[in-house]
């Protein structure tokens, strides 16, 4: 029973590679989800109110918008002391697959904006989609595409062990 | 990482695309800053050949630390993990920190454009070396 609780931690908590009976919220809390859930609350609003709320003091402005970075810290460390609680093999799969995400993410994160200034969505009328404000600076946005690509990164990198 | 390991030979291996990423990224935000006109077509390369070389930084990257051993493999992933993450946190918080308008106010005071540096290819390549750099001693502490 003790040997039970001790268990390592497990990619398929978080719902990487296959969708198993291991995949469950106690896993994903376990994960920093709890923070992500933060995160998801206090974005959204507090991009409103930056939006709609102009004439705030800048000091106010500076606090509503970096709620949920801090809340993003703090997922993070979730995710750190979820992935060191796993056993070896695990481990370095799961870094590699959140360093493949990570990357992935920041090559979206650069290029985007690079190509609305070349006017390339503009020229192939995209910006009917609104493609030319994908919000790849906004913490919601960030996590989410982290995390899928991060799952994809990890199927990848998992094949290699099977 | 600068101890006497350091080979000038296996940094420009391992880091010489990124280099050149960051060359073109500062000639290519001149470029598109001319009042020129540019095809769309010119445009686009013009701002993609920097993030192309950035790619190339990372394959050669990836087969520099598919080379070491297996403590110095899994330190350089710590390390490029913790690179990659801050990077994601410094580009978002200047962001937030620019739709605020703290650089506006910030400027009046300083007369720095500090809102102006984000949009270039350079800013995160540079960022992600630098924190590689600072991340590696600190995971290498563990094993000393």
């Amino acid at each position: 029973m003790k040997d039970m609780n001790n268990r390592p931690n497990l990619p398929e908590e978080i719902g990487f590679g296959k969708l198993t009976l291991w995949s469950s919220w106690r896993g994903s809390m376990k994960a920093g989800a709890a923070w992500m859930f933060v995160v998801y609350l206090s974005d959204i609003p507090g991009a409103w109110l930056l939006d709609h709320h102009q004439d705030w003091p800048l000091i106010l402005r500076i606090l509503i918008a970096l709620v949920p970075l801090a809340a993003s810290l703090l997922y993070v460390r979730g995710i750190a002391q979820w992935i060191r609680g796993m056993d070896e093999l695990h481990r370095r799969v799961t870094l590699a697959a959140f360093l493949f995400g990570t990357t992935l993410y920041l090559v979206f994160n650069t290029g985007w904006p690079l190509l609305v200034r070349a006017g390339l969505f503009t020229a192939l009328n995209l910006t009917r989609w609104h493609l030319d404000q994908m919000p790849f600076f906004n913490c919601t946005f960030t996590i989410c595409l982290t995390y899928i690509f991060s799952g994809l990164g990890y199927s990848l990198i998992n094949r290699r062990y099977q | 990482m600068f101890g006497r390991h350091y080979s000038i030979r296996a940094n420009i291996q391992a880091n010489g695309w990124a280099f050149v990423a960051m060359l073109l990224s500062w000639a290519g935000d001149m470029l598109l800053s001319l009042p020129r006109d540019w095809s769309v077509v010119q445009r686009v390369v013009i701002a993609l050949v920097p993030l192309l070389f950035g790619l190339l930084w990372v394959r050669s990257f990836a087969r520099w630390v598919r080379g070491m051993d297996e403590m110095h493999r899994q330190l350089s992933v710590e390390a490029g993990l913790f690179a990659t993450t801050m990077t994601l946190f410094v580009v978002t918080i200047w962001h937030v920190l620019d739709k605020t308008g703290a650089f506006q106010a910030g400027f009046e005071m300083t007369k720095l454009h500090l809102d102006s540096h984000f949009h270039t290819a350079s800013f995160p390549i540079s960022l992600v070396g630098a924190l590689y750099f600072l991340g590696y001693p600190i995971f290498n502490r563990r094993y000393q």
